[in-house]
């Protein structure tokens, strides 16, 4: 049992590289990717702010360079982390150790960008036609690595890789939320970390690190072990979205509350109903209960999820044009200011209000295939020997199907269980959550589509697939428990 | 080709189903109704008669000049103006005095003129299809006050009393193109019902070939396959699709048809998963069959052993997916459409309706009969699908 599971586990490796390495592909070859976005973004402002209107009339085919001067676009391409070598991309998204540094080591060799000095392993300066970049291993509490970068000309601080890092001119110390930084002082001190001196003057930048005895000798096993060093999703280190400037992986938290709320209520709802209904469709076998709910479900079956979504917000919406105002238009609960005032129980309400479209629409066609899978599994039970001996026996039919029959009959339905949890989260969603505006996952990976913020989708198809991999594991484990006679170890022909 | 007894009774049993038979009987019905679509529902004449001369405009697209005019000009609408003008022999006002006043053309310099032929009334006579808008067509006539979002049934709106669209033939009122609906909507259903038969068929053929190569060589090639199945089958298709489409808009295939046509192929890719999964079960199964190793050792080859004789033997997961896979093949297609990423916009789509229909709530003409087609649509598959599961699984009785 145990090697199968690590075996199982095993294999999940690869099929977790080869669903980023689609991805990956996808986001490199495909057209219209990052870089092209945020140009015609940029470009289609221009235009805007030049010719009002005019900018939509701009074709597709004239967004490439136009506008754009190489050296602006240097700079979003260090932005969005496209001045690296495509392997290097692709093995930063999959696992990859090294320091953090905005210049690749192309430019480098290019003569592009120069690295200036080097000081141990806390710290490097490169001087690139335009900037300065201080790469500092860490400066800020939080231990991560982190870039800063200095315009040439006047010493300012330009930008920072993640966070907006600002020093407050006057006593040096780190600020937050400053929007431009008009003077920085050739001395800037942090008070937890470093203290850097430079004369932005030519090549006589110099940079002086006053706690040397910290920084300066990073061991080998020391930078081994430094976690900051390491990346990629296999280590659960998500990448940065490029519209949302925000580490994935906060994206997906935040976005997955709703996800989940949704799934899991579908979920307990139609397990359950599935079982109710299958158990006495079984015991009632060819009455006309039987059959009258078997055209219900499969009607049910039979009508897409998002279709009957338009058709309910139409019917029972709460535009002037609907029939009857039943439900809500959108969201997961009513607007904030309105929400905060609810009484517990107004809010329990309001959330079960807002929900009981989307969760009707997201059940509707799986109530079919569960039922007749209980019924069927629940009558084949009925009639093994064990039943009939356990009927001689003398018990009740109803003791039979509670403690006999029933255990038995669970074991097919197991079987769906991973593959419609994670088909809940996402599969039926996407459309269901884009109708009713829920801020699920389904809708995150859709805009993320939309804007073309590929490392955003990849994380999202990280985490669908090791959710999906997991699920499938945990149901075969989940099929030894319920029924001890299943062994995978033995000849699997 | 013969079909084997055992075949012919589950035939004989789907059949005794009523509920299934009957649904089959329906959508063929439906089906044979909207494939003549061009002839039910088209601006255009089926034929016409003009100077004792035949012409098929459905089937062809005419010149004024092969009319028996003058101008090589492409007739755009039979119902236009300018075509009045060229039967009732106002040629010369409709065409040149429009441009010059005097009769005369200009056709290089300013001394340059030709004569126009004395305007003569032409005999016409034409058979029109009963409802005489195409899915394509925005034509409607000057009497109707708005030809966008008209509805069929006249109404108030903002204090005006609209004419109702059905008296121009718009039987279901028109979309915010202007485009008729009832006519979008039978061509839509069937495109649909074409798409999703033919991509059904084309995936469970791909389908079957990779499961039956997973299965029947197993080791290595299964534990390939079955990682390359999981890769594809764990990204979510519709995504997928999205993905794949968008790159194709943004090659710019020219045609509808082209563009259809690659719509298909990238379809195709991402739905023989579930297929293949069960061939390879089902020939992981049969190749330790006695009989598979009879003939394998009888020197038959990999191949022939796979298709000849393994095969037809599982045969039923392939005709109980089928019906199934239609629908989902449908839905793909319809939920492409409504998010956009589908067919191009003036061919029929119901998923494009479906999109409109959200967005012009108060138009209930177009999402309650959409809705309606979309549902007995895809219910009449489920029944037929039902019915061929009980009928062919020996597992329901």
């Amino acid at each position: 049992m145990w090697s199968y599971i690590l075996k199982r586990f095993l294999l999940m490796i690869p099929t977790g590289i080869g669903v980023i390495t689609v991805f990956f592909a996808v986001s490199e070859f495909v057209p219209g990717g990052p870089l092209d976005q945020v140009e015609t973004m940029i470009v289609d402002q221009a235009n805007q702010s030049e010719a009002g209107d005019m900018a939509n009339f701009g074709d597709e085919d004239s967004t490439g360079t136009v506008g754009i001067d190489p050296q602006m676009r240097m700079q979003i391409k260090r932005k969005l982390g496209l001045n690296h070598d495509v392997w290097v991309r692709y093995f930063r998204m999959l696992l990859w150790y090294g320091q953090d540094s905005m210049v690749s080591s192309k430019e480098v060799d290019q003569g592009s960008a120069r690295k200036l000095s080097f000081r141990g392993d806390s710290m490097w300066v490169y001087r690139t036609a335009d900037d300065y970049h201080v790469f500092v291993n860490e400066c800020q509490t939080d231990g991560e690595s982190s870039q800063l970068t200095f315009s040439q000309e006047t010493g300012h601080l330009v930008s920072t890789l993640d966070r907006t890092v600002q020093f407050n001119p006057e006593t040096g110390r780190q600020i937050d939320g400053v929007q431009q930084l008009t003077r920085v002082p050739s001395r800037v001190k942090s008070e937890s970390f470093w203290e850097l001196e430079y004369l932005a003057n030519g090549d006589r930048l110099k940079v002086r690190e006053t706690r040397d005895e910290v920084y300066l000798e990073e061991s080998a096993w020391a930078a081994l072990t430094n976690g900051a060093n390491w990346h990629g999703l296999f280590l659960f280190k998500f990448p940065t979205s490029i519209t949302k400037n925000k580490k994935c992986y906060e994206l997906i938290r935040e976005r997955l509350r709703i996800s989940m709320r949704l799934g899991i209520s579908s979920f307990i709802i139609t397990y359950t109903l599935c079982i109710l209904l299958g158990v006495s469709k079984a015991v009632r076998n060819g009455t006309v209960f039987d059959t009258a709910t078997s055209v219900l479900v499969l009607v049910g079956y039979g009508i897409p999820g998002f279709v009957l979504a338009v058709f309910l917000i139409k019917a029972f919406g709460p535009s002037a044009d609907s029939w009857v105002s039943l439900i809500p238009l959108r969201g997961i609960q009513s607007p904030p200011e309105i929400y905060n005032t609810l009484s517990t129980w107004g809010k329990f309400w309001d959330n079960v209000h807002h929900m009981i479209a989307p969760v009707i629409c997201l059940t509707i066609s799986s109530f079919a295939g569960l039922t007749m899978l209980t019924k069927n599994s629940v009558l084949e039970q009925f009639h093994q020997l064990y039943a009939v001996a356990a009927r001689a026996r003398g018990l009740s039919e109803r003791k039979v199907l509670l403690k006999h029959v029933l255990r038995n009959s669970l074991i097919p339905l197991v079987t769906g269980f991973p593959a419609r949890f994670v088909m809940m989260f996402f599969a039926g969603s996407l459309l269901i959550e884009k109708i009713f505006s829920l801020d699920g996952l389904g809708l995150l990976s859709f805009t993320a589509l939309v804007e073309r913020d590929y490392p955003l989708i990849i994380s999202n198809m990280f985490i669908f697939t090791f959710i999906g991999l997991t699920c499938r594991l945990l149901s075969d484990i989940g099929y030894v428990i319920v029924d001890p006679r299943i062994s995978f170890e033995g000849k699997k022909t | 080709m013969s079909f084997s007894p055992e075949f012919l009774d589950r035939v004989r049993k789907f059949k005794k189903n009523r509920r299934a038979y009957n649904s089959l009987r329906i959508l063929t019905f439906l089906f044979l109704l909207t494939l003549p679509a061009e002839l039910l529902f088209n601006n255009r004449p089926i034929v016409m008669r003009v100077d004792g001369q035949w012409f098929f405009p459905v089937f062809r697209d005419y010149t004024y000049k092969d009319l028996g005019g003058d101008e090589e000009i492409p007739v755009v609408s039979y119902k236009a103006e300018m075509f009045d003008d060229f039967i009732a022999g106002r040629e010369a006002d409709a065409v040149s005095d429009l441009l010059f006043g005097d009769g005369s053309v200009a056709v290089d310099g300013p001394t340059a003129s030709v004569d126009v032929r004395e305007a003569v009334p032409r005999a016409f006579w034409a058979l029109w299809p009963p409802i005489p808008h195409s899915y394509k067509s925005f034509y409607t006539s000057k009497t109707l006050e708005r030809q966008r979002l008209a509805s069929p049934f006249s109404r108030e709106e903002g204090g005006v009393r609209l004419p109702g669209a059905r008296m121009e033939r718009h039987l279901l009122g028109t979309d915010s193109y202007g485009k008729d609906v009832l006519a979008r909507l039978v061509y839509g259903f069937r495109l649909s019902l074409l798409f999703g038969v033919a991509l059904a068929f084309t995936s469970t053929v791909i389908g079957c070939v990779l499961g039956a190569i997973q299965g029947f060589f197993g080791g290595l090639v299964d534990l390939l396959g079955q990682r390359l199945t999981e890769i594809w089958g764990a990204i979510p298709r519709l995504l997928l699709l999205m993905i794949l489409s968008d790159f194709l808009s943004r090659r710019g295939e020219s045609t509808e048809a082209g563009h259809l046509l690659m719509l298909f192929v990238i379809m195709n890719l991402t739905s023989w998963m579930g297929m293949a999964a069960h061939m390879r079960a089902q020939f992981l199964a049969a190749r330790n069959l006695d009989y598979v190793k009879a003939a394998k050792s009888l020197g038959v080859s990999n191949v022939r052993v796979m298709f000849r004789h393994i095969l037809p033997n599982s045969l039923t997961p392939i005709v109980t997916f089928l019906p199934f896979s239609i629908s989902s093949s449908i839905l793909a297609l319809v939920g492409l459409d409504f998010l956009g990423f589908g067919i191009r916009y003036p061919a029929p789509s119901l998923g494009e309706l479906l999109s409109q229909g959200q967005e012009h709530l108060d138009a209930w003409w177009i999402m309650v009969p959409t809705f309606l087609t979309l549902t007995s649509l895809m219910v009449l598959l489920t029944f037929v699908g039902d019915g061929v599961r009980n009928a062919f699984d020996p597992r329901y009785k």
